[in-house]
């Protein structure tokens, strides 16, 4: 391997063995580098940012200030007590090329394989990505996402802003979720979806306009009071 | 690798049965869908037990036992009452290096600053930190690189700190604790800040055993404490508030927050995002769905979730209806006709 030129490593900023940092990128102040990590060309870590070791990151990503890519995963074991068992992640988070991470976002290393992030999806800040989940190609990923372990995302998928969903489901290319929305089951279909309970377009704007009017169906329909 | 033999010895109290049909080893504990002939994995459903018998891997632990023509002639099979446990204990005991263990021999690194603090001598800080007068850390604790830990804190034995935690003063960390990176404790909350910072002298304690992972703020009232009792875990971005106690062995999911005044018992679980208001008194053994929103006191243990906040089964019912309200406008609209 050729050696990497025009490295820019700022103030205070701590690297460890074994790491390779590519051609023109670019170390913010105070980072923290483990062993092992991989950080491809052309790359931005912002201040204040850990990435935690084995961690694989590819050309011309960004991530911004105070991240953390590659933290333990939640995961815990439980015994015949209820007690929990902290169950060590062994495996590593994968950013692939062109990949953007807003400040404060956490990505949590894989229990055994790895946690991936595909080519040039966007995560905003506050952004939650736990243990063993794969996102794919193409999406846009609006602040205070938080997705649970194992969810696969396929590729163009748009969440908006604190949209939620929970672990072990698939949800496939090219959905939308709004504001706020919450995945419990697996999405099959392409689509827009909004709210909690989530449902597509129409039926969330039908479901919303009645509940609104809630109060006039006691008022016309009536609900006897007990006094 | 691993013998066999050493496994038997090593786990002979969680050990309930045995088929052994070769005496190999193993040099990794993987998932049932990534094995290899070295693999020793673990299933504690039937679909991952097929997945596990038609997979590469020489070795199974599983609390289903296999009978008759369904037994296995190749693999080795543990039985056990709880897999992952096992899986768990495993990985532990064979297959992972504890940071302290990995970084060792590099004890106070010369970038660290020690204003006046004790530190144990087998115990690692890393380029950058700081660790600020009257503060004390145990043995065998592993201090990572950018760490400020601030005046008369006490860090028990056992314990890893990652990077670019801040630790206010008068905090107190118990024995085999975990704080993951970008994390503060002790930060003092808005909702009771007095105008003179030098006026709250609360702090924060986090009993034995606790974890708490990256991008947390546990803040500390004026006066008096906020606890994370011992077990405790915490995901990533939790916010917890002034004056809260947090029973043992809760479960805290990634984004949720607890407001201050709260108190818990035991073995609380929430989901993520969920919100706890302020100055609720909520029972042990309770568990609060994701998204969830507790504003009144709960002494009835239970799973509940939404907001408003229900019983599981009730919830799940008012979602469904929620759906079907265009459906009712219809009928009733008929009906008044």
């Amino acid at each position: 391997m050729s050696k990497a030129t025009n490295i820019q490593i700022g103030q205070f900023s701590s690297i460890s063995k074994d790491v390779i940092i590519g051609d023109g990128s670019i170390i913010g102040d105070h980072v923290s580098i483990e062993d092992g990590v991989i950080i491809g060309r052309n790359c931005y870590v912002g201040s204040f940012t850990k990435i935690y070791k084995n961690s694989e990151i590819g050309d011309n990503v960004q991530i911004q200030d105070f991240c953390n890519i590659g933290t333990d995963g939640y995961g815990y074991a439980q015994d015949s007590k209820g007690l929990s068992h902290y169950t060590p992640q062994i495996g590593k988070v994968v950013l692939s090329t062109g990949v953007r991470i807003g400040s404060h976002v956490s990505i949590d290393r894989a229990a055994f394989l790895k946690t991936e992030i595909g080519r040039n999806t966007i995560v905003n800040s506050f952004s939650h990505i736990a243990h063993n989940v794969i996102i794919g190609e193409d999406c846009y990923i609006d602040s205070g996402f938080v997705v649970a372990g194992s969810a696969i995302i396929g590729n163009k998928c748009q969440f908006s802003a604190k949209a939620s969903s929970v672990g072990h489901i698939n949800i496939t290319n090219e959905v939308q979720l709004k504001e706020m929305g919450l995945v419990n089951n697996s999405i099959k279909k392409a689509n827009v979806y909004y709210g909690h309970p989530l449902q597509e377009e129409i039926s969330h704007k039908e479901s919303q306009s009645c509940i609104k009017e809630l109060n006039e169906w006691e008022k016309t329909y009536g609900v006897e009071s007990n006094d | 690798m691993i013998s066999w033999d050493k496994l038997l010895v090593d786990f002979k109290d969680h050990i309930l049965d045995l088929d052994t049909n070769h005496q190999r080893g193993f040099d990794k504990l993987s998932p049932v869908d990534s094995c290899d002939g070295g693999s020793i994995t673990f299933a504690n459903n039937l679909k991952f037990l097929t997945l596990a018998l038609n997979s590469s891997a020489s070795s199974i632990i599983t609390n289903i036992k296999l009978k008759g023509e369904f037994k296995s002639t190749e693999k080795n099979i543990v039985y056990v009452a709880l897999p992952e446990l096992m899986a768990t204990l495993v990985l532990r005991k064979y297959f992972y290096v504890r940071k302290l263990d990995q970084h060792r021999e590099a004890g106070i690194s010369k970038l660290a600053k020690i204003n006046g603090a004790s530190i144990s001598k087998e115990s690692v800080v890393g380029d950058f930190s700081l660790v600020s007068g009257g503060s004390s850390v145990g043995p065998q604790s592993f201090i990572d690189s950018h760490v400020v830990i601030g005046k008369n804190c006490n860090i028990g034995k056992n314990v890893e700190i990652h990077s670019q935690v801040k630790i206010h003063d008068n905090t107190t960390i118990g024995d085999n604790c975990i704080i993951r990176s970008n994390t503060v404790l002790g930060s003092k909350s808005y909702s009771n800040l007095s105008d003179n910072l030098s006026d709250a002298t609360g702090n924060v304690i986090l009993e034995e055993d606790v974890e708490v992972g990256s991008n947390c703020s546990i803040d500390a009232p004026n006066l008096g404490s906020t606890y994370l009792r011992s077990g405790v875990k915490l995901d990533n971005h939790v916010y917890i508030g002034p004056s809260v106690d947090l029973g043992s062995n809760s479960l805290v999911t990634a984004g949720g927050h607890i407001l201050e005044g709260v108190k818990t018992g035991p073995f609380f679980m929430s989901g993520g995002n969920a919100l706890v208001d302020r100055n609720l008194n909520l029972c042990s053994g309770l568990t609060i769905g994701g998204m969830s929103y507790i504003k009144d006191d709960i002494d009835s243990p239970g799973a509940y979730a939404g907001n408003p906040l229900q019983p599981v089964r009730d919830y799940l019912k008012t979602t469904m209806s929620i759906t079907q309200l265009p459906k009712l406008r219809k009928s009733i609209s008929k009906l008044s006709k």
